[in-house]
């Protein structure tokens, strides 16, 4: 990691690696910090007791083959339970607020949102009290309540409800200071677009049959796409028009060796799936991936949201409590039309 | 070192630049061509998006006229004024108040925060004036007098130029054109910043994104140093330049680097650039990076009238360029030096790789020499 670190600083400034070790492990030894964060710090946390009491009844810690894997919140008292879908993996076990620990089936998947429900074998179980209310102000105090009578981490609400568009394809070209057409100004080498035999001064008339009115209307059409999907262009070769099939690259894939992806995985994992979500609170809260899928509570200690990802490395991501409503309840009816079909229990 | 000062160019004051500069990963050189292609979009053929409506902040409680409820009130706001200071909430109305607080804090701290475009690189910055002067990072202005883009969370864009900027700071100032009724901070000072008062930054981490307003973190200032002032609100590509706020909504630092944990996030302290206000305003660029210091290789003694050289590094540029021990520099280019700080000085206002004439008496000679000056470290 250090010399990692010391290579990429130095390759930020345009310096050869040598010349900022020493300064680097001088300064960084010396930036210490002498206080606790605030989400670490037991004063703080222990503030938020009176808020998360109540929530912490209805959450569960979710292991998977013996690990600690995701948080998650009763959302019917007959033992189901939501959480984070793409953590799941092996045997399945829940631990509630009581202390009983009890293996679980996962009854219902939407990968769309990454959320799934489980079924553990309990009744009578404290269901999480959903915000009813508004999605709070910027600013707001946030706490994700664990099973301890701290919460697992608090923060702020950074920026409203909004989508977390699922990672864009690109072609990996630049485009021509012109409005119209999308023209082509360069084409990055080993890119998708090199790769399919764009070249310079090509204009993009057509991305699978639909028109393109100019450049900007290029990068969205483009975008739109996943990485590794196909698309068939129409362009505009020195006044002959040829069809050509490019599979995309992403955008991160791009810009490899992709310094935000350094920065954003300095201190602690992300999630692994952290992007394609419709509508997401952006919290400050420092959590691990395995303290997602559970609840995001505000200081009435109602539910705003399910933590669905640790984004980067000044943000997580919680689903709005409407979208994982929506979604529990088209899970838990399509479980119940099976089994009463299948005539399972 | 033979006695005395040994003022070694190595010993300059430290230029604490610790960890990673905050730009967004699309700006290196390397993939500056590549980053047109999409900042360069957005920039030139977006329909900026209207900025995403703001939740209202919820209302404080009206004060009644009764003296009773007015002394509670007062009461309570000084308690709420010594949790901000370094205090700890002790329950949910402490955290009420606090939240009242943020809420109505960050709604103006957001409008007065820019995603800033020089080029390819993407930054943050604030603004402090309503005609448009923007606080921001060295790093991310780059050099005086470039073009930048502004925008605004209402969704507004400015052009703009960049002014001066100090590189041992990491400070740097921006100026707007023709606006002259911008929402803005008022700037701060550094000193009486108390280690332990909470703190909010904001900043457009990893880019302006069209459908995001500038992201708000809290946080508390965990260290305070003349060269950085460290917090946990954590910051990532592209903070580079936001600000950094105190409970009154005063810019009191402006965000700069990290190193690998989440409670070191380190801001330029704001007094900085009330200190050389001047120098900036004029469009100056002075100071390095660090490791980017330039470096020529001897020692001397800081306490004689004239700047002679008491040892001579190996390997340096001073020892290739023939300087030896006991050599009196009279003059650096056409400046006339009058003791070993001023040699000091005028090494320090030139860069890397700065090819320089040195003017040397050797006993009872002259001579004159060339050198490349070299890198710190």
């Amino acid at each position: 990691m250090t010399n990692l670190f010391f290579a990429e600083a130095a390759e930020m400034m345009g310096f050869k690696n040598s010349t900022l070790a020493a300064a680097l492990g001088w300064v960084l030894l010396a930036t210490a910090p002498s206080l606790a964060p605030a989400t670490e710090d037991h004063r703080v946390l222990s503030a938020f007791r009176e808020v998360v009491a109540e929530p912490a009844k209805s959450t569960v810690q979710i292991f998977c083959d013996g690990y600690k894997a995701a948080l998650g919140a009763v959302v019917d008292s007959n033992g189901y339970v939501v959480t984070k879908a793409s953590e799941l993996k092996g045997k399945i076990e829940c631990q509630l607020h009581d202390g009983r620990k009890l293996e679980a089936v996962v009854v219902g998947r939407d990968p769309a949102v990454d959320l799934a429900v489980l079924k553990i074998d309990a009744k009578d179980l404290p269901v999480v009290a959903w915000s009813e209310g508004a999605v709070p102000a910027v600013g707001s105090w946030l706490a994700t309540p664990g099973l301890l009578a701290d919460p697992v981490s608090v923060g702020v609400l950074s920026v409203s409800p909004r989508k977390i568009a699922a990672p864009s394809g690109a072609l990996g070209i630049q485009l021509a200071n012109v409005d119209r057409p999308a023209q082509i100004e360069e084409v990055v080498p080993d890119s998708a677009a090199d790769k399919a035999g764009l070249e310079a001064g090509d204009a993009i008339l057509k991305v699978n049959g639909k028109e393109i009115s100019g450049r900007q209307n290029l990068v969205e059409t483009i975008r739109s796409f996943m990485p590794g999907e196909k698309v068939e262009l129409v362009i505009d070769r020195d006044d002959t028009e040829l069809t050509i099939t490019a599979t995309l690259g992403s955008l991160s894939q791009l810009f490899h060796g992709d310094r935000s992806e350094f920065q954003n995985a300095l201190g602690g994992a992300l999630s692994q799936r952290r992007a394609g979500f419709p509508s997401v609170i952006q919290h400050d809260s420092i959590l691990t991936p395995a303290q997602c899928g559970g609840p995001l509570v505000d200081l009435d200690g109602k539910v705003v949201g399910i933590n669905i990802a640790r984004a980067g490395r000044v943000e997580t991501y919680a689903l709005t409590a409407p979208v994982v409503r929506e979604v529990v309840k088209k899970l838990l009816e399509t479980h119940h039309t099976s089994t009463a079909a299948g005539g399972k229990k | 070192m033979p006695g005395g000062v040994s003022c070694e160019f190595m010993n300059r004051p430290s230029v604490n630049k610790p960890g990673v500069w905050l730009m967004p990963s699309w700006i290196s050189t390397a993939r500056r061509w590549a980053a047109h292609a999409v900042v360069g979009c957005v920039l030139l053929g977006s329909s900026l998006a209207t900025a995403a409506p703001m939740a209202a902040p919820e209302t404080m409680p009206t004060s009644t006229a009764t003296s009773a409820s007015t002394a509670a009130a007062s009461a309570a706001s000084q308690h709420l004024s010594q949790i901000l200071a370094g205090g700890s909430p002790s329950g949910v109305s402490d955290l009420r108040a606090m939240q009242d607080h943020f809420r109505k804090l960050s709604e103006q701290l957001l409008q007065c925060t820019v995603g800033v475009e020089v080029g390819a690189a993407q930054g943050s910055g604030v603004i402090i004036s309503k005609d448009g002067y923007v606080l921001t990072a060295a790093h991310v202005a780059g050099q005086p007098k470039r073009d930048v883009v502004f925008k605004m969370a209402d969704g507004r864009m400015f052009r703009g130029k960049t002014l001066g900027l100090n590189r041992t700071m990491d400070s740097g100032l921006m100026k707007i054109d023709g606006a002259d009724d911008l929402p803005f901070a008022e700037i701060g000072v550094s000193t009486g910043l108390k280690e332990g008062q909470w703190c909010l930054a904001t900043g457009h981490p990893g880019g302006y994104q069209s459908d995001r307003q500038p992201v708000l973190r809290l946080g508390r200032i965990l260290l305070l140093q003349n060269l950085a002032i460290t917090t946990d609100c954590t910051l990532v590509g592209g903070d580079s330049g936001g600000p950094l706020f105190d409970m009154q909504g005063k810019v009191i630092g402006i965000n700069s680097r990290i190193a690998n944990n989440l409670s070191a996030n380190m801001h330029v302290p704001v007094g900085t650039f009330t200190d050389t206000w001047k120098r900036l305003t004029t469009a100056e660029a002075w100071g390095h990076y660090p490791g980017n210091e330039p470096y020529l290789g001897v020692a001397g003694d800081g306490d004689l009238p004239e700047a002679k050289i008491t040892s001579v590094r190996p390997s340096s540029p001073a020892f290739k360029a023939g300087f030896q021990a006991g050599d009196i520099v009279l003059k650096l280019d056409d400046q006339d030096l009058t003791d070993f700080l001023s040699l000091t000085e005028a090494v320090a206002a030139r860069q890397p790789g700065d090819k320089v004439k040195v003017l040397v008496q050797r006993g009872e000679e002259t001579k004159e020499l060339s050198v490349e000056l070299g890198k710190k470290g």
